[in-house]
């Protein structure tokens, strides 16, 4: 539009960028914050650990594995609650399908005498059904998905309660789960050195979820109806559709991280319900950079997000301070990362989803 | 003539309506009418089989008031706060440190007038915290307030090193928070009655209550007309952390002990109540009696699944679809009036 003036850098529109650093427009991209952050905090973390390996072994092979080894469940929880978050909707009930899901499956194994086959797509079925009771309630009886899925939360409980009472003692049995070395090595088996076949999976459906988010009509429609819902809807985007199948990919990934977490430890246990994992989910999008009320976020800020929390809880035991700190910590990151967020969100110049 | 004044607004809008639909038209009417069947099928059935429900025998009216003070008298701030627009996650975690830190400035020797003090300036110092970071960097409290929930269940493990604290005060503060009067009523089910008028009249006969629902219901607007939003927030979540602190105090006083072990999802239970209750989740919307009636509802339904020895898994899924049918019934009297 002005290409008769080359300094139109002032107008809004194309050649808004033209006199801007690579590093301005770096900052525009809403994962910046994150990036930066991480990966100056990773940074320290390796050279104090190449300085000194024998205090802080970070880059030691067993704390990478340990570190690893965790990040893909709560990576892939969260991309599912990240997803969902920038269609501008919750779910405060994935720690109940993260449960229900692996759990169903254990005993569908071990009492029912299922096949293999058939107790995975059970622990996939939980995942669906309950993201489309969620979509349908949200969208269908119009309340607020915080109320929806606080409600599914409460009822998951006791659904876990009611196939985990044992009617004898009244008390709540965990279910051991063996699904058979395959599947076990295809879904949390050792492959080298530190990495294991999760982190792989964790990175699959982060590449997964970014293709959908940022190559797919779909996704785009997720930024569109999380952005404007009015406006998304006056171009012919089906609304309603579109937040159906992001409880849909929310719950699915629950179940996947429950049953990945499960065939890693050989073991559910029913109190994983009560553990407040949905909240942490959702503090790592938000320290990622999605935005609590949906339009804007990233795939990549998810994944740091949830990286960060989890390093940091690394970084804790590495110094041996005890796990309490680490909630503390979660907490602080939470609010300065926001609050950097929207400090930088507004430097930069507002909109930029 | 029911039907003339409905199509209109203003202030005759109820002026042909029988009781029945002024009720229906209050915020949290529909959930007035549900909680007094509620309670109606209870009695009948309790008196109709006094021997296998146990409704109405003093010794469960007891146990009723006492359960329900601590998450009213909580619900009530949160409902406070989230008529003005914002949330408070932490009152949970409020709910276990203040009190503590009563308890244990009592235990090291601090006259009880100025523990008490203590507790209470601690309580409500979290909530200005709360509310200085929210409306100063214009973040928004789900998340400030989710930050101070994980920052104090640690902080309160840390200076407490999981060691409950026992607290014996005088036989006069007892009394006076959690006494027996008569053969029915507990003292602390007076100060959740009396809290929820004094926020009756805060809400709705001062000028400050007119300003929450303004600065709730349409920022903007109660900017124009001058209000003082930043202001009205930041006291809001002061009310909120002072009640969640006392009703902490409440609890703590009632069992002789403080923990800092943190009691979950306590802060959503708080919320969920608000919204059976009839105020909305976005703000600007809500009455008093509403959340007082949610408390009863909610629990009332946990005595009833206890009473009727039914599983336990029962009472997660009841609590689950009371909310989701609590709002959904408030929507349809939204829709309707």
């Amino acid at each position: 539009m002005s290409a008769s003036e080359p300094n139109a850098g002032t107008d809004a529109g194309a050649g808004r960028y033209v006199q801007q650093t690579p590093w301005t427009r770096f900052r525009r991209y809403p994962a910046a914050n994150i990036v930066v952050l991480y990966g100056t905090f990773l940074l320290t973390l390796i050279v104090i650990g190449l300085v000194v390996p024998s205090d802080f072994r970070f880059l030691a092979a067993g704390n990478l594995g340990v570190l690893f080894q965790t990040i893909p469940t709560l990576g892939i929880l969260a991309l599912g609650v990240g997803l969902l978050m920038i269609a501008g909707e919750f779910d405060l009930s994935v720690a109940g399908v993260y449960t229900l899901a692996p759990y169903l499956m254990g005993l569908s194994l071990n009492e029912w005498g299922w096949p293999l086959w058939a107790a995975v797509l059970l622990a996939l079925f939980v995942g669906v059904a309950v993201g489309v009771a969620n979509g349908l309630i949200t969208t269908r009886l119009v309340i607020p998905s915080f109320i929806a899925t606080l409600g599914m939360m409460f009822f998951l409980r006791g659904v876990v309660r009611y196939f985990s009472s044992d009617p004898k003692s009244s008390s709540s049995e965990q279910v051991s789960i063996y699904p058979g070395e395959t599947f076990e090595a295809v879904l949390t088996g050792h492959i080298v050195g530190p990495l294991h076949a999760q982190f792989l999976w964790f990175i699959f459906f982060a590449i997964l979820a970014y293709v959908f988010l940022n190559r797919h009509r779909l996704g785009n429609h997720f930024l569109a109806v999380g952005g404007n819902r009015e406006a998304a809807i006056a171009v012919g985007v089906n609304a309603k559709r579109v937040k159906q199948v992001g409880f849909v990919i929310c719950s699915v990934g629950a179940a996947i991280a429950g049953t990945i977490s499960a065939t890693r430890v050989n073991a559910i246990i029913p109190a994983q319900t009560l553990t407040g994992l949905e909240l942490q989910a959702i503090a790592a999008c938000v320290v990622g950079g999605v935005f609590l009320f949906g339009g804007r976020g990233t795939v990549l800020g998810i994944c740091l997000g949830v990286a960060l929390i989890l390093t940091v809880d690394n970084l804790l035991i590495l110094l041996r301070a005890p796990g309490v700190y680490l909630q503390g910590f979660v907490g602080a990151i939470v609010i300065i990362a926001v609050i950097a967020n929207a400090w930088f969100a507004r430097r930069v110049g507002g909109q930029s989803g | 003539m029911v039907d003339t004044g409905r199509g209109n607004t203003g202030v005759d809008r109820y002026a042909g309506a029988n009781a029945l639909d002024r009720l229906r038209a209050h915020p949290a009417g529909n959930v007035i009418i549900v909680f007094l069947v509620f309670l109606a099928v209870c009695v009948i059935i309790s008196l109709l089989y006094p021997s296998d429900f146990r409704f109405t025998q003093p010794a469960n009216i007891r146990i009723l008031m006492r359960a329900i003070p601590p998450l009213g008298i909580m619900a009530l701030g949160v409902g406070l706060l989230m008529i003005c627009g914002e949330f408070d996650l932490s009152v949970g975690a409020v709910f276990i440190v203040a009190p503590y830190i009563m308890v244990f400035a009592y235990v090291n020797d601090v006259p009880l007038a100025l523990a008490i003090l203590a507790g209470m300036a601690s309580g409500m110092g979290i909530g200005l915290i709360n509310g200085v970071i929210t409306t100063r960097f214009g973040i928004p409290s789900f998340i400030t307030t989710l930050g101070m929930l994980f920052i104090l269940r640690a902080g309160a493990r840390i200076i407490a090193s999981n060691r409950p604290l026992s607290f014996f005060p005088p036989d006069g503060f007892e009394d006076a928070l959690t006494g027996r009067l008569g053969s029915y009523m507990q003292a602390q089910f007076l100060w959740f009655l009396g809290i929820a008028a004094v926020c009756y009249l805060f809400l709705n006969r001062h000028r400050l209550g007119n300003h929450f629902f303004a600065a709730g219901g349409n920022r903007d607007a109660a900017l124009s007309v001058g209000i003082n939003v930043v202001r009205t927030k930041m006291l809001a979540f002061v009310l909120c952390s002072g009640l969640a602190t006392f009703a902490g105090i409440i609890s703590t006083t009632r069992i002789n002990s403080a923990t800092s072990t943190p009691v979950l999802y306590l802060e959503l239970e708080a919320i969920a109540i608000c919204v059976i209750g009839g105020l909305a989740l976005a703000g600007g919307r809500g009455a008093i009696v509403g959340i007082v009636v949610g408390t009863f509802i909610l629990q009332m339904v946990k005595d009833v699944i206890i009473l009727a020895k039914l599983p336990g898994f029962y009472l997660d899924m009841f609590i689950g679809i009371v909310i989701v049918f609590g709002v959904v019934l408030n929507q349809l009297a939204r829709k309707k009036y």
